[in-house]
């Protein structure tokens, strides 16, 4: 077996877990005999393994997830408020209704009457809540799928093929 | 209970055959309308999702929120991912969620809060007493880890996390990204490098 040295990470990687072959470990032994650039980057590499590698998952943390998982409701989707954008859609519509409503300047200079105008000035406050009433209620702020969705989508045809097909 | 007073018979595949059922077999029972076939599925993946999206998190709370937001997605997901899903391929759902759970961690960590360096004093330390100075140092190479693993490219941390902290051999971890083998190793390997470069010393550059 020839040793690819732009492998060489992943085959300490393999090592470690004793998940080389008989062959392949001694492959990759001679390799780092004969090559001083793969001898001196495994053994830094090496350290960085031992710095990075996390604990493995305990029982007592199972347990944990276990009860909380029995005893808590889950929190939303975290980094997910939508709550502020559907206010400011809620907004942003409220004010190109009122624009839109609002009679021409050359008419109002002209002092003609228009019932929309009249409405328009008498709008109190929260007309947004009266126009769009579902818009900033609890509703409004469900996760919406974008980026991260693609976790779940099976786009990837290498695993569960053509889906069109 | 029916009208003639037995109970409901409910598709319990959860028990047929002598092994255990192959995850296929409980997703094609879930969408048959086996209540306890998810909860099986949860059982048996959580450990590993854990695993994995724990690195994204600061705190074991933390971490159990993204293991539940995992399943809780793969949960709402399922009415539509599973029918289509290639159910005769073994290993088509553990790498779905694999992917979906790896996600979750990537989204948690999108907010810069959450993987900002912080100075020593924002810490949760004991007031006194013996281990402090090694809980900070602890604290601090954790810290310095993760601004590491963050300078990682998108396709590397993913292959960084399946491989070290889901522990997957790299056929698998190629299997749940769509790449392939090699495509993974030499990934990993030039991830390495650069988490060496960051965490001190020569590497990639």
């Amino acid at each position: 077996m020839n040793v690819d040295c732009e492998l060489l990470g992943a085959l300490l990687s393999e090592r470690r877990r004793g998940e080389l072959s008989a062959e392949q470990a001694d492959s990759l032994t001679a390799h780092l005999g004969g090559c001083a650039r793969c001898r001196d980057e495994a053994e830094a590499l090496g350290s960085v393994l031992a710095v990075v590698e996390l604990p493995p998952v305990s029982a007592a943390e199972i347990e944990a997830l276990r009860a909380r998982r029995v005893s808590s409701p889950p929190p939303p989707i975290p980094g997910r408020d939508w709550r502020f954008p559907a206010v400011l859609v809620a907004a942003a519509a409220a004010a190109v209704l009122t624009v839109s409503v609002r009679p021409a300047p050359h008419l109002r200079r002209e002092g003609v009457e228009t019932g929309a105008a009249d409405r328009t000035e008498l709008l109190p406050a929260g007309t947004s809540q009266e126009l769009f009433p579902d818009l900033g209620s609890d509703g409004a702020d469900q996760p919406v799928d974008t980026a991260d969705d693609d976790a779940l989508s099976l786009e990837e045809p290498g695993l569960f093929g053509n889906l069109d097909g | 209970m029916t009208r003639s007073g037995r109970p409901r018979q409910v598709p319990q595949l959860t028990l047929l055959g002598r092994g255990a059922p192959t995850d296929e077999s409980l997703v094609r029972a879930h969408l048959e309308g086996d209540r306890a076939a998810f909860g099986l599925l949860v059982h048996r993946h959580e450990r590993l999702v854990l695993a994995l999206v724990r690195r994204y998190a600061r705190t074991p709370e933390e971490a159990a929120d993204l293991v539940q937001q995992s399943f809780l997605r793969a949960f709402a997901a399922a009415g539509r991912v599973f029918p289509r899903m290639r159910l005769g391929e073994p290993g088509a759902f553990r790498a779905w969620l694999l992917r979906l759970s790896v996600n979750v961690g990537k989204n948690h960590a999108r907010d810069g809060r959450r993987w900002r360096l912080e100075p020593v004093e924002a810490m949760e330390l004991p007031a006194g007493g013996t281990g402090v100075t090694e809980r900070i140092e602890a604290e601090q190479q954790k810290r310095l880890v993760r601004a590491a693993l963050d300078g990682l490219s998108r396709r590397q941390r993913e292959v960084f996390g399946l491989r070290v902290d889901g522990e997957l051999p790299f056929a698998e971890v190629a299997r749940v990204l769509g790449i392939t083998e090699n495509n993974a190793k030499v990934n990993f390997h030039h991830a390495m490098r650069r988490l060496r470069a960051q965490l001190g010393g020569e590497g990639e550059r």
